[in-house]
């Protein structure tokens, strides 16, 4: 995602859209939380630090020919997307607004087809598509095709596994738990750190799965596993992406906000705090780096993690983050993060 | 709070009637309040049906929450807490921790060692 300057003009287009959505193009009362989302936007996302107010409730007769970059008409629909959901209702005649804009500003978003079958109640159909998304991204040729179907689903069974695989596991296994030997304060240590404290099997062991990414996430910004930080690193997530911004994005919604079993595991609601989850977002979107095309975590498993977040242009964490998480627990303590170990009482 | 997890029936209880169970914790929500129970399961391997609630209070469109989590799942107390606040003593990954680390896994407990 991209951090926004857009002149008063533009600026103005996108917050009257953004209210068309919440409004339902002008049909039903915005909701406080709506407007506190569009506010945080503004303020976090364009970098406007008096948000303004629409001058209609309508999607702007102008649109196209405001919104001329396809930066700033990729993230208006992705704002918008994000706005059908904060009701947790995740209504048609809202996600009617937002393809609306999609359609007359050209923009081809893949999170838009999750949003549909949301607001149709098809939440398997949601599983399968983010699935499916994922699969794309792990074929070598980007198309998940039957054969690299078939190979995912090998690979998160490994009662399936024979013995060359147990033995690439191993190998796996080994290659991950050498970082555990790098100094304390590495990007490497305070990552397998980080799987040794919240007892998650490492790639390659049983019960694991053979990449890392979420993991690095959390270390990288420094957001824990309570609810709210879980919410706030998919918002991170998506802010550092482009393609798939929307499918982490819209899986954090509908799981920790609107309560949708999409994956196996914890769900919650009305954990969405806009000021939070949108600081957050631009945490991510300030990063410089690519983690999803190309990016080798073993190349820089050595370089100290504060060095790293700095390197790529990664905020820290702000006193208001950090007494925001006090009542969870939701910031990473210990060597490689800016919180300190609790000591027992 | 500890009979939520001892207790299947007031657990069912909670879940489908959050206001009349939770008043029976002395959580006496007024009518204005809208009151529900989210619940879930930490891991897929945990016993319970459910091994984390949450309780989300509403009113105007305005929120307030809190979780229980199951004192068995780990899974559900990171959600709940953000880290492990109790585990069973005889849980093989608690022996995997002693083994590895002895101080840490004692710290966990709240044992300074």
């Amino acid at each position: 995602m991209k951090l926004l300057d857009p002149t008063p003009q533009q600026a103005a287009a996108i917050v009257q859209s953004m209210h068309a959505v919440v409004t339902a193009n002008g049909t039903r009362a915005a909701q406080p939380l709506e407007i506190a989302s569009i506010e945080a936007i503004q303020r976090h996302m364009m970098r406007i630090a008096s948000p303004i107010a629409p001058s209609a409730q309508t999607l702007p007769a102008d649109l196209e020919t405001v919104l001329d970059t396809p930066v700033l008409r990729r993230q208006l629909v992705r704002f918008m997307a994000i706005l059908a959901m904060v009701d947790r209702a995740i209504l048609p005649a809202k996600v009617a607004v937002v393809d609306a804009a999609a359609s007359r500003l050209g923009v081809a978003e893949n999170g838009l087809k999750v949003l549909r079958l949301a607001s149709r109640g098809k939440f398997k159909g949601i599983t399968f598509e983010l699935m499916k998304r994922f699969v794309d991204w792990w074929s070598p040729s980007g198309k998940a095709r039957f054969r690299d179907w078939m190979s995912f689903l090998w690979w998160m069974l490994p009662m399936l596994h024979g013995e060359k695989t147990k033995g690439r596991n191993r190998e796996l296994v080994a290659r991950y738990r050498a970082l555990g030997e790098l100094p304390p304060g590495t990007f490497g240590r305070t990552l397998i750190d980080f799987y040794t404290t919240y007892e998650i099997n490492l790639p390659g062991e049983p019960k694991s799965v053979p990449w890392a990414m979420h993991e690095v996430y959390h270390v990288l910004s420094e957001y824990g596993v309570s609810l709210p930080s879980e919410l706030w690193l998919t918002a991170f997530i998506g802010g550092t992406q482009e393609e798939t911004a929307l499918d982490q994005i819209l899986f954090g919604l509908l799981s920790y906000h609107c309560g949708r079993q999409i994956v196996l595991g914890v769900i919650s609601e009305g954990v969405f705090a806009p000021e939070d989850y949108f600081r957050a977002m631009a945490r991510g979107a300030s990063i410089n780096v690519d983690l999803v095309n190309g990016w080798d975590l073993f190349q820089v498993a050595t370089v100290p993690i504060a060095e790293l977040r700095a390197r790529y242009n990664i905020p820290p964490v702000s006193p208001y983050e950090r007494e925001r998480t006090a009542p969870h627990d939701g910031l990473l303590r210990g060597a490689g993060h800016s919180t300190p170990v609790l000591e027992p009482a | 709070m500890k009979s939520i997890w001892t207790d299947d029936v007031f657990r069912k209880q909670l879940r489908e009637d959050p206001r009349r169970g939770l008043a029976s914790l002395g959580i006496d929500l007024p009518a204005s309040i809208d009151v529900k129970t989210i619940p879930s399961k930490g891991s897929p391997s945990d016993v319970e049906d459910a091994s984390l609630l949450q309780f989300l209070m509403e009113r105007e469109g305005r929120f307030a929450y809190f979780f229980a989590a199951s004192p068995r799942s780990p899974c559900a107390q990171q959600a709940a807490f953000g880290r492990i606040l109790s585990r069973e003593l005889d849980a093989p990954i608690f022996a995997q921790r002693l083994h590895e680390d002895a101080a840490a896994a004692l710290r966990e407990l709240g044992v300074a060692p």
